[in-house]
């Protein structure tokens, strides 16, 4: 990870899911994951770029399943976050944490 | 279920390759599948439509970086091997400039037409005589424009015109211009609108008004320094009161290079039908109405006219015709024509020249695009690299191109000035917008023409081959047949533009070298014309003639003055005539030879003594023997045994004609002027009658002052014929040196663009032939390398490489005489007395393109020979 650099929000929200996955974070399963846990719904389009950007970062990497007849003989890429994404992913949380730290009140006030 | 076949196999296309686009092929099937148990067609659709939305996401990348990159990757290849791309660039420029410059030719005459608004809806009305369709068009006789104007309803307005000199007098100054009369809609009808002032209102044509004058830009800002008040001022129009009432736009000189505009109020009614100067005819069509529709009104009205007058307008009708067509002969666009194929030929040669080069860098990289291949890369993605070399040398040879035409055009521009050639002033040639659109789509066609020969070949390259074998995978590309079948074509195309340069360049020497006995820019000549109308009688016509050399001998500056039918060496008429003693069964059994009308004097102004025989006297009048002068040709060619003098013949075909008899032979004075090979009058013989003894109407008076310039001569002649009669004015006055160049400007500009073509081609076909041959050499070092180690010796080497060139510079040069000896012939028209089969020319041409081929076939051959074997096995 570059110093200093932070992930957007949709990556990290990507790295989440993947984590969240365990072994069974394959493309659609990260979709499924980031609708139902943070109600996100993106385009596959979206998700297959930000994981190859994320690759090609480093932050993921991905294992190659064996292909099935009712993926019409493709194979299946599992995915994992290495361990520079999860550095990154704590960089950012820790950094997140700093800056909430003492703005609770806030979130309590309701708008007017 | 299957997805649509389609809509996968586009989805692969942008997808990349490898694992991670087959893994993503198959979440696309998998999610299919898991929607496909609710069955019907929205599981397709839904397929569709997420397949498409992840091709999207893929399609820019795929562009900016698989294109791009390849873009970048291509320059770096060729700034790598800077020497051949440099070539690349340097030929693709040639080709590009060439066809630009020609295309801003061809558009400049054939398609720019009137700057005058919607042009194309301007229509020129011709009359044409059904019975005799090759006549071509002739203006329109006014009492039938009268009946078209009124009858016809497809056009906005019909107005009509004439030219003609124009004396504009006032107490200041008085000068001469180049004049249009025209009826007072004209400038309605063309949609102009005068800079200040106004131009002629409805009416201001009536018969018996004073003229109504609007000047032209050039004329206001000369002769009235740009000076508003010029507006409302009375001014002396041929003799005539009249007043200045606008001035129009600066360039706009219609209907051709004209100064200034003055409403005819001409009365042809006050005249029998037939009786009055026919009128040149402008139209525009009316909203909505086609060209045909008005051509069919025109027709109609012109076949009630036959009915109605057929004493007059038997078998006449009319034609429509855009102002293109009606400026440019069929001549000039067969001779653009011609051009035109020929440097689309050199353009051709230079993509092919291009294709060579790069196959011989394709073929170096087929095992790079045979892994991408078998990789699972698309056809297009293994190509395309390929098509990015092309498509960067056409790019940068467009730039190359565009300079060199911007060049070229501004000179042939130059050249072909108006005030030499009489071009008319909206003809232009300018590299402008829709030149450079020309450009772009040349350069698209050029990067396909000169990529697609390489991207087929490596496509097509035998994968297992190219993958099993490294030495044979790169050798057993197949080059060879296709790129020696270019070479060939390229040494036929040049050697037929070389022999057509060859054949100008001759016509171009020809030309300097004409040999006059007189020394043309010692003399000056003007052009005089007598209107039927104003002179009736033959004797008022011979009165003025008489008179005109009279008072012009009179000039204390004048030395000598004469009267001709032309110019001398300005070209005459031709003509059959009949020799005594001899029959001619059928009309055209006549000889054919070049005959004028020549005053008195005119041999002694020249100064040219007779070879044999006297000249013409006041004897000789239309009541005595008629009598005539030949040259030395004419003797010759009619008369080879014996004298010609006292030999007779005549012109004509009635037997009522009289016997002309030759009294003396003079030299020849180039009476057929500057024709081109293969015209009928282009021979020298002719003959001369006397003055005394013809009727002509129109003339030319030549004079040579005492001393000094020619030119010098002009105002006391323009007064001497002006104190004559005021309306006859005196037109193409300038030195007959002037004259001639003016007769001779096309074989010059166009000799050398032709001359310019030929050499393009040899310097193309010369870095094919080396080209394809140096890269063949390279390609079987590994061979040579053999054949040296086993004991050949250099020379055989270097016949082995030559003979593979040699044939194909020989069969390049067979196809290549049999083309030049067909386009010899087309450029017969811009040549000036040279053979189209010179021998001289194909001879050396021939020798040129041999010596410029096999030095291109030995520079690589004597590399073969230096082939270090031990390097030579090593190499793959």
């Amino acid at each position: 990870m570059a110093p200093g650099e932070f992930p957007g929000e949709f990556e990290q929200m990507v790295l989440l899911a993947i984590l969240r996955l365990e072994d069974g974070a394959h493309a659609l399963a990260v979709l499924a994951e980031l609708d139902e846990q943070a109600g996100r719904r993106v385009s596959r389009g979206t998700l297959y770029k930000t994981l190859d950007r994320m690759e090609a970062k480093g932050y993921v990497a991905w294992a190659v399943e064996e292909a099935t007849p009712e993926r019409g003989g493709h194979p299946r890429r599992l995915f994992r976050v290495t361990a520079s994404g999860v550095e990154l992913l704590r960089t950012s949380r820790e950094a997140l944490v700093r800056l909430w730290t003492g703005l609770e009140p806030v979130l309590r006030r309701r708008p007017t | 279920m299957h997805p649509p076949r389609i809509v996968e196999w586009l989805l692969r296309a942008f997808l990349p390759s490898g694992v991670t686009g087959d893994s993503i092929l198959g979440d696309a099937r998998e999610e299919l599948l898991a929607y496909a148990r609710s069955g019907g067609l929205a599981p397709r659709l839904w397929y569709c439509f997420h397949a498409l939305g992840i091709a999207r996401a893929y399609a820019f990348e795929v562009v900016m970086d698989g294109v791009l990159k390849d873009i970048r990757f291509a320059v770096r290849a060729l700034v790598k091997q800077p020497g051949s791309a440099l070539l690349s660039v340097l030929i693709l420029g040639l080709g590009i400039g060439l066809s630009t410059f020609m295309f801003s030719l061809i558009y400049g005459v054939l398609v720019r037409g009137l700057d005058v608004p919607e042009s194309d809806r301007i229509a020129v009305v011709e009359r044409i005589d059904t019975r005799d369709l090759d006549r071509g068009g002739s203006p329109v006789p006014a009492h039938d424009f009268l009946d078209f104007r009124e009858r016809t309803r497809s056009f906005e307005g019909l107005a009509a015109y004439y030219g003609g000199s124009v004396t504009l007098a006032d107490d200041v100054a008085a000068g001469r211009y180049n004049g249009a009369w025209t009826t007072a809609n004209t400038f309605d009808v063309l949609r102009m609108r005068p800079i200040l002032g106004r131009t002629f209102a409805a009416g201001e044509d009536a018969p018996g008004l004073e003229p109504t004058v609007v000047l032209g830009y050039d004329v206001w800002r000369d002769r009235y320094a740009s000076d508003p008040g010029a507006l409302g001022q009375s001014v002396r129009v041929n003799g005539r009161v009249g007043t200045i009432i606008g001035v129009m736009p600066e360039g706009f000189r219609w209907p051709s290079n004209h100064d200034l505009w003055i409403a005819m109020t001409d009365d042809p009614l006050s005249r029998p039908r037939g009786e009055w100067r026919p009128w040149s005819v402008v139209g525009r069509l009316a909203d909505g109405v086609s060209w045909e529709r008005a051509e069919l009104d025109l027709a109609a009205v012109a076949a009630q006219l036959e009915r109605e007058h057929p004493e007059l307008n038997e078998g006449m009708s009319a034609d429509l015709l855009t102002v293109s067509e009606q400026q440019n002969g069929d001549e000039i666009a067969l001779i653009f024509s011609a051009m035109m194929v020929a440097v689309l030929c050199v353009l051709l040669v230079a993509c092919a020249n291009v294709a060579n080069l790069l196959l011989a860098r394709a073929a170096t990289r087929t095992r790079v695009a045979g892994v991408r291949a078998a990789l699972g890369a698309g056809r297009l993605r293994v190509a395309f690299p390929f098509f990015a070399e092309a498509l960067v040398l056409a790019c940068a040879g467009a730039v190359v191109g565009t300079a060199l035409a911007y060049w070229a055009v501004d000179l042939f521009d130059q050249a072909t000035a108006p005030t030499l050639t009489g071009r008319p002033y909206f003809v232009k040639f300018v590299v402008d917008v829709p030149v450079l659109l020309y450009v772009v789509g040349i350069t698209a066609f050029t990067a396909l023409a000169a990529g697609i020969a390489p991207a087929i070949q490596v496509t097509r390259a035998d994968l297992n081959s190219i993958l099993k074998d490294e030495a044979r995978g790169s050798s057993s590309f197949q080059l060879g047949r296709l790129s020696r079948g270019l070479v060939m074509v390229e040494v036929a195309l040049s050697v037929a533009l070389l022999i057509g340069a060859g054949l100008m360049t001759k016509s171009i020497i020809q030309l300097g070298r004409v040999d006059l006995p007189f020394e043309p820019e010692a003399y000056l000549s003007g052009r005089i014309g007598l209107l039927g109308t104003d002179y009736p009688e033959r004797t008022d016509r011979q009165r003025f003639w008489q008179e005109t050399e009279r008072r012009v001998a009179s000039l204390p500056g004048v030395a000598a003055v004469a009267i001709s039918g032309a110019v001398p060496g300005g070209g005459s008429g031709n003509q059959p005539i009949r020799l005594e003693g001899q029959t001619y069964p059928e009309p055209s059994d006549r000889p054919s030879t070049l005959g004028d009308i020549v005053s008195t004097g005119y041999f002694d102004m020249l100064g040219v003594a007779l070879i044999e025989g006297e000249g013409f006297s006041e004897a000789h009048t239309l009541e005595s023997e008629r009598v005539a002068i030949v040259n030395r040709s004419f003797a010759q060619r009619f008369f080879p045994e014996g004298s010609a003098v006292g030999r007779r013949f005549r012109t004509g075909t009635a037997d009522s004609i009289p016997w002309m008899r030759v009294i003396g032979v003079v030299p020849d004075l180039q009476m057929q002027g500057f024709r081109p090979t293969g015209s009928p009058s282009s021979t020298p013989d002719g003959f001369y009658m006397p003055l005394a003894q013809s009727d002509p109407t129109f003339m030319a008076v030549v004079a040579r002052p005492r001393s000094g310039a020619a030119v010098a001569l002009a105002p006391a002649l323009r007064d001497a014929v002006g104190t004559i009669d005021p309306d006859v004015p005196l037109f193409e006055l300038r030195t007959v040196d002037e004259s001639l160049r003016r007769g001779s400007w096309f074989y010059m500009v166009f000799g050398s663009v032709f001359i310019a073509f030929g050499l393009a081609a040899l310097f193309m076909a010369t870095a094919g032939l080396y080209g394809v041959l140096s890269f063949s050499v390279s390609r079987r070092t590994q061979e040579m390398g053999i054949r040296m180690a086993l004991g050949a010796e250099g020379r055989q080497v270097i016949r082995l490489i030559l003979s593979q060139g040699l044939m194909q510079l020989a069969v390049g040069l067979g196809i290549g005489l049999v083309m030049a000896a067909g386009l010899s012939s087309v450029v017969g028209i811009l040549m000036y007395r040279v053979n189209p089969r010179d021998p001289a020319v194909f001879g050396g041409v021939l020798a040129l393109v041999v010596t410029v081929g096999l030095v291109a076939a030995l520079v690589p051959a004597l590399r073969a020979t230096r082939v270090d074997p031990m390097v030579a096995l090593r190499s793959d």
